[in-house]
């Protein structure tokens, strides 16, 4: 395995980062947003 | 009936269940597993897997979870009676209030060990302890397993006591003076602590010019790097696998207890995405940048494979302590840590205690403080052995087939009664009543097919890879053989306590359910 950041590997880190980060706002803007529960 | 508790607020029942789910795995087990097993191209493994294995399961327990709690069943022996209408159904319950009652009981013990090692980096008791052998001599003589900084167990006693009576506090107070307040604070103390310590660890840059190959972009590189070559090696889908599973506790009970609360038309398709999502930003993005690219920036990268070899204590609590101590404000920092670790712990253990407090409740209608007082005092009994047993693998033992074994069992288990008993049609029904989004109908296939399908070939190599030769105590040392039998036999007491208490509380109340025709005796 190369010691330093190869591009594969910044791409890796990057896109899976994006991708938990933009489904955890999305997610939890919707809860936000939507309705409330029932008590 | 007497009335339910209640969540007070939909954002308050989110961020229990991610607390619930983001616990010492997250931070210290996932780093270790994504470093072993081919860094980035892990990922490619661990991505499929949460969407094949763990959303479906995370969707089917809300659900089945709020179904039961239609019932006033809080705990998976009502919940799968209730999906279910034959009587060896609440039995296979019995499993799931096993595996929530036994890794509560030795988690809470770990979970002890972070809160003594904030004080400890707070009050720099460690420091001056600063090769990795000098700091694992003190986490030795902390648990008690050896001679060393502390003499006896009583520190280790000490904290254990805080934590146990920092459970039962929360859990008497209840599901939203409790549990709730709990997760409003200490959800956003984890991301807050968390996002510090990476920002924190990012500038660290190079701590040794003279060596500057060791430093953080490199830890990254570390973690992130892809090795192809090991996407070929099933053992590495299956660590994704097991990964994925760990992190999202599903297979325990917690997350269905938890949602058993929420009423009939409550949306639990968002609500578990919300909470998949959150857990897995405190893993891929919190824990992924923390623990390992220090480590390297410190020790280089083959010190740290053979700390990552050590596993995920060895890096945690010894590493990261010997690193504290170098680094400026490092007794503050290490408290940061470590008080991270204690909120992922408490947020999950409190969860834990859940489904038996539910279960008693409500077959045995006694009071929430009696059922409370009742399970303290079974886990302050039991955990006796798991503290002083502990070198003799007295917690491993548990750990494995409670918190591994049977873990996957119950989620097998539960994803046949959900899609093949209680039927898929009727179980996507429930998962969408309610719904806040559309789940695309491929899960529907997914759910019925694949995800069980996965999970059995998931149980089926890890019977024969692990199980068995764990069974047979393959290559223990002989001196722990009996300790590591006092450990089954006080898991095969608690499942038969199980099992008696099911057989007792069915006897008691009658269930009826509109959805069965005629109910089976």
């Amino acid at each position: 395995m190369e010691n330093q950041m190869t591009t594969m590997g910044l791409i890796m880190m990057i896109s899976a980062w994006t991708s938990v980060t933009v489904l955890m706002v999305w997610s939890v803007y919707k809860v936000f947003k939507g309705k409330k529960i029932e008590n | 009936m007497a009335q339910r508790e209640a969540w007070n607020s939909r954002f308050g029942l989110i961020l229990a269940m991610a607390g619930n789910a983001i616990g010492l795995g997250n931070l210290l087990r996932f780093p270790v597993q994504v470093a072993e097993n081919g860094g980035g191209a892990f990922m490619i493994p661990y991505f499929i897997a949460f969407l094949l294995l763990a959303m479906p399961l995370m969707w089917i327990e809300w659900t089945i979870g709020r179904h039961g709690g239609k019932f006033h069943h809080g705990s998976l022996p009502g919940m799968f009676d209730a999906l279910w209408n034959h009587p060896i159904a609440k039995y296979l319950g019995a499993i799931g209030l096993f595996v929530s009652t036994v890794i509560f009981i030795y988690y809470t013990y770990i979970e002890s060990w972070t809160l003594g090692f904030a004080y400890f980096s707070l009050t720099k008791e460690f420091f001056g302890e600063g090769t990795i052998q000098d700091m694992s001599a003190f986490l030795s003589s902390y648990q008690g397993s050896s001679q060393g900084h502390f003499n006896n167990i009583g520190m280790a006693y000490f904290f254990l006591i805080i934590t146990i009576v920092l459970n039962f506090w929360l859990l008497y107070k209840g599901i939203s003076e409790g549990i709730e307040k709990l997760a409003k604070i200490a959800l956003p103390a984890i991301f807050v602590f968390g996002l510090g310590l990476m920002i924190y660890i990012f500038f660290i840059g190079t701590p040794d010019p003279s060596i500057p190959e060791n430093n953080v972009w490199n830890g990254l590189a570390f973690i992130w790097n892809p090795d192809f070559s090991q996407m070929l090696d099933s053992k590495v889908w299956l660590a994704a696998a097991g990964q994925v599973f760990f992190t999202l506790s599903v297979g325990m009970g917690t997350l269905q207890a938890y949602a058993s609360y929420l009423k009939e038309n409550d949306d639990v398709a968002l609500s578990g995405v919300a909470t998949a999502s959150l857990n897995e930003f405190a893993e891929v993005v919190i824990g992924g940048s923390v623990a390992i690219p220090i480590a390297v920036a410190f020790f280089g990268v083959t010190t740290t494979i053979a700390i990552a070899h050590g596993g995920s204590f060895n890096l945690g609590f010894v590493s990261l302590a010997v690193i504290f101590q170098k680094i400026p404000y490092g007794n503050i920092i290490g408290a940061v840590w470590f008080l991270l670790l204690f909120f992922a712990g408490i947020t999950s253990s409190v969860a834990m205690a859940q489904p038996l407090i539910s279960f008693m409740k409500e077959q045995f209608q006694i009071s929430h403080k009696k059922a409370v007082t009742i399970t303290g005092i079974g886990l302050f009994v039991c955990i006796q052995f798991v503290v002083l047993f502990l070198k003799h693998g007295f917690l491993d033992e548990m750990d494995y087939w409670a918190g591994t074994f049977a873990l996957v069992l119950i989620a097998l288990i539960e994803v046949i009664l959900f899609a093949w008993i209680f039927g898929i049609d009727n179980g996507w029904k429930e998962l969408n009543r309610g719904s806040e989004i559309k789940i695309p109908n491929i899960f529907k296939f997914i759910i019925k097919y694949v995800t069980p399908l996965y999970i059995l070939f998931i149980l089926a190599f890890w019977t024969i890879d692990d199980a068995i030769p764990t069974l047979l105590m393959e290559g223990k040392n002989p001196a722990d053989i009996p300790y590591l039998w006092g450990a089954r036999g006080m898991m095969l007491v608690i499942l038969l306590a199980m099992v008696v208490l099911i057989f007792k509380g069915w006897q008691r109340n009658k269930f009826e359910y509109a959805h069965f025709e005629k109910r089976s005796k």
